[in-house]
């Protein structure tokens, strides 16, 4: 099978999105769409229609247990299309979280109801100050009888505006226990502000003041908690990986389009040398980003720790990969365009602002290098890049500790 | 590219291999990044080739195994990998294949077994001091005489020359045609009079280079490859393999365990220079630019795998490449610090008596330097774009 190409379903997944967006894009104009079109229900209903919701749930729960390979078909065309509701958000991070970690009878509760698009989560789990690192905790869950009560910050909560419910990370009080909560939204001791962000999506900032009502999704040792939310995060970052694969894919061809046809000194400006130069180097960038992002959805085929590790290793790689190219694909494209590219009536003008937002949306370049390096330097995983064939002992350890000798 | 049950099997079979048959004083002088003798070589050839691994991509019938595309990347990236040495790819992978596909039956019955032997050397005669990346505007001559060619001119950047028993070779056969159409392709014994060979000395201290020399050398008219004046089209005719191994993922990552053993091995502000944030930063950039580099190297496997043309694309490999490699012995140059500033040439040339020197340290700025080359060598990095920018995006 295919690592690199789209499957025959998913093929035609991509091509009902494009249908159905390019329609949807028609009606829009070069307007960015209401609050109302973004967090609405309509919009929600339709996409559910789709079956896009569906995707991510497990066929146990009215789900299509779709792969990451197909989410992430998907999410090339929401990237492309400039899809601003927060299906990554909430159907991918959040969705598939719960999917994984909650009791049954919360699964088959609310999964179903995701699925067809009648309630939407999203996950709290960014504190003020401490970056992308969803590893710096300090939310605080009390027991109160059969209630608990939260109290913190939660900030970058994608999608968290219209959400019903919010998947919290907090610290347990007298324990060393790391527990993650479902909060319906709307309950006693939260308040939570909506934001718009540059590019038109929107976000939460959520703050709990012996907020009350949270239902016991997952308690655990820290680490083992920590592992769960790794994963649920390394699914939404590779899938917004593809999202904005799509959204530079796009982005390149409108600059390409335009360079053939603008003139100056009596001759398209694409007949340059060094414009050409520059487009090449804009589209080998975007085949890699491409080519490494469906690499490693076909690595989440596989289960067990090492395939974890492993998959873990290329999302960062390929997240720290994507933001660096989706910077470079932002700037080129509007210096290449020249005055018209800096002004909001010009077609690359949302692609220019998404790709911006891509580049530190979900982690930043930096951020996943630094966790790229530690699976590449910090002990166990040193050998993991070259070391594929499991059964054979590696060649790689020799070669490293001979300077020693 | 992820590997099938079936490759890792293979991997390991070509893992376990290398390990057990490279000779270890050979695998010492390749991990020390220094130059192997022609002689060592010689005895490497021979291994492979009673192994059947010294030409696995060629057909059957002239000592082939008809390796996969897949097959033959994942043994070329354990080859380097293992620590042994690059195998000349002029011989065994342009030159072979150019014969396979061109080469009358006398010329292939006549050159074929003695590559596949490991016994005969070749080096590529195409580049001229003012004829680069500019190649169809060559100039040595060649005039028909009776059933000889009498050529005369020079050649540059002729890698291995003065280890080679042959050269392949474009000369002008018609001078008032157009550039590219007066062409032919000419198999030239170097012991034939007439030819000198003058090695250059690079700025990595290697006399890898060499110029050569052509004075009304006599070249029998049996060993042109194909038709006089058609040499264009078989030169341009690289085989899509070849260019697919231009990505040199191998030889990348070897460069990348390089990195790797000095980071464990230095210390900076009383860390180990692994835990230092700026070595950590470069070193993780470039590691995902590898995985990139391995992630579009491995479409462009399966699609060769699936019998479909890879076609211009595969330019891209080639420039991002060789590109990645400059960039690796960079970070190392750096990571060594002043380790890497004295120059120890008697060590370097494997001259007796020489003063051994670190392994990694005693090499790494001739290596720097070497490896400046590849983004000019085979294509440079600017003609690599162009190739992109017309056949590929048609700007």
């Amino acid at each position: 099978m295919s690592a690199y190409a789209l499957n025959e379903q998913q093929h035609m997944l991509a091509a009902s999105a494009r249908t159905y967006l390019g329609r949807r894009k028609a009606s829009v104009h070069h307007n960015a769409p209401t609050d109302e079109q973004v967090n609405g229900d309509q919009r929600w209903a339709e996409i559910a229609d789709l079956g896009w919701l569906a995707l991510p749930v497990p066929e146990a729960c009215d789900g299509l247990g779709g792969s990451m390979a197909d989410i992430c078909a998907l999410a090339e065309e929401l990237g492309a299309g400039l899809v601003q509701e927060p299906y990554i958000a909430s159907a991918v991070l959040a969705g598939m979280l719960l999917a994984e970690i909650a009791p049954e009878a919360i699964r088959e509760a609310w999964l179903p109801a995701l699925a067809d698009g009648s309630q939407r989560l999203a996950l709290a789990a960014l504190e003020p100050g401490a970056r992308f690192d969803w590893t710096e905790v300090s939310t605080r869950a009390t027991p109160d009888g059969a209630d608990w009560q939260l109290d913190g910050t939660k900030v970058m909560i994608l999608g968290g505006n219209g959400a019903h419910g919010l998947v919290v990370s907090a610290c347990i009080s007298g324990s060393s226990d790391l527990a993650l909560f479902l909060l319906p939204t709307g309950g006693p001791g939260q308040r939570l502000v909506a934001q718009t962000l540059f590019d038109g999506q929107s976000a939460a900032e959520l703050t709990m003041h012996a907020a009350s009502g949270a239902i016991l999704l997952y308690r655990g040792e820290r680490s083992v908690a920590l592992g769960h939310i790794e994963r649920a995060w390394d699914r939404a970052i590779l899938a917004h990986c593809a999202d904005t694969v799509g959204a530079m894919a796009q982005a390149f061809a409108i600059t390409r389009e335009y360079l053939g046809t603008r003139s100056q000194f009596g001759k398209p400006i694409a007949t340059n040398q060094v414009v050409q130069h520059r487009l090449v180097d804009l589209f080998v960038e975007i085949e890699e980003a491409r080519a490494l992002m469906r690499l490693s959805a076909s690595l989440f085929t596989d289960t067990g720790a090492a395939a974890a590790a492993e998959q873990s290793r290329h999302v960062a790689a390929t997240k720290a990969f994507v933001a660096q190219v989706a910077r470079h694909v932002w700037e080129e494209s509007v210096q290449l365009h020249g005055a018209i590219g800096m002004t909001q009536e010009c077609a690359i003008g949302p692609y220019v602002k998404r790709l911006a937002l891509a580049a530190s949306l979900y982690g930043d370049a930096t951020f996943h290098l630094q966790r790229l390096a530690s699976s590449a330097l910090d002990g166990t995983a040193l050998t993991a890049l070259t070391d594929r064939a499991a059964s054979a002992p590696s060649n790689l350890k020799e070669t490293i500790s001979a300077p020693s000798h | 590219m992820r590997d099938t049950p079936e490759l890792s099997a293979f991997r390991s079979q070509i893992r376990s291999f290398v390990r057990e048959q490279l000779p270890a004083d050979i695998g010492q002088t390749v991990r020390e990044g220094r130059q192997v003798s022609r002689e060592r070589m010689q005895a490497w050839h021979t291994i492979l080739a009673k192994h059947g691994l010294l030409v696995p991509h060629w057909q059957a019938q002239w000592g082939g195994q008809g390796f996969s595309v897949a097959q033959q990347m994942v043994f070329d990236e354990e080859m380097a990998l293992g620590d042994a040495p690059e195998l000349n790819s002029i011989t065994f992978d342009m030159i072979g294949p150019v014969l396979q596909r061109y080469g009358s039956a006398q010329q292939q019955q006549r050159f074929l077994p003695a590559i596949a032997s490991g016994q005969q050397w070749w080096c590529q005669g195409y580049s001229e001091p003012n004829a680069g990346s500019d190649l169809a505007s060559l100039s040595t001559r060649a005039e028909r005489v009776d059933d000889h060619y009498r050529v005369t001119g020079s050649k540059i950047w002729t890698s291995y020359a003065q280890y080679a028993d042959w050269m392949f070779c474009l000369v002008r056969t018609d001078r008032q045609a157009r550039p590219q159409q007066g062409i032919s392709f000419l198999l030239i014994d170097m012991k034939s009079p007439g030819i000198t060979v003058r090695p250059i000395v690079g700025i990595h201290g290697w006399a890898v280079f060499n110029e050569v020399f052509l004075d009304q050398v006599e070249v029998p008219v049996s060993l042109r490859i194909g038709e006089e004046n058609q040499g264009w089209t078989i030169a341009k005719s690289l085989l899509e393999f070849e260019r697919l191994k231009l990505a040199r993922i191998g030889e990348n990552k070897r460069r990348r365990a390089r990195a790797l053993a000095v980071a464990h091995s230095r210390r900076e502000g009383g860390q180990p220079l692994a835990d230092r944030p700026w070595f950590r930063e470069r070193f993780a950039e470039l590691d995902c630019r590898l995985m990139a580099l391995e992630a579009n190297a491995g479409r462009f496997i399966e699609r060769a795998q699936a019998g479909e043309p890879i076609g211009a694309e595969v330019s891209m490999l080639k420039l991002r490449g060789s590109r990645l490699i400059q960039l690796w012995e960079e970070l190392i140059v750096d990571a060594l610090g002043p380790e890497a500033l004295p120059l120890n040439d008697a060590w370097l040339l494997s001259q007796t008596g020489a003063d051994t020197q670190d392994l990694i340290a005693g090499t790494a700025s001739s290596r720097r330097f070497l490896a400046r080359g590849f983004t000019i060598a085979g294509g440079s990095s600017e003609i690599q774009h162009n190739i992109l920018a017309k056949q590929v995006l048609a700007l």
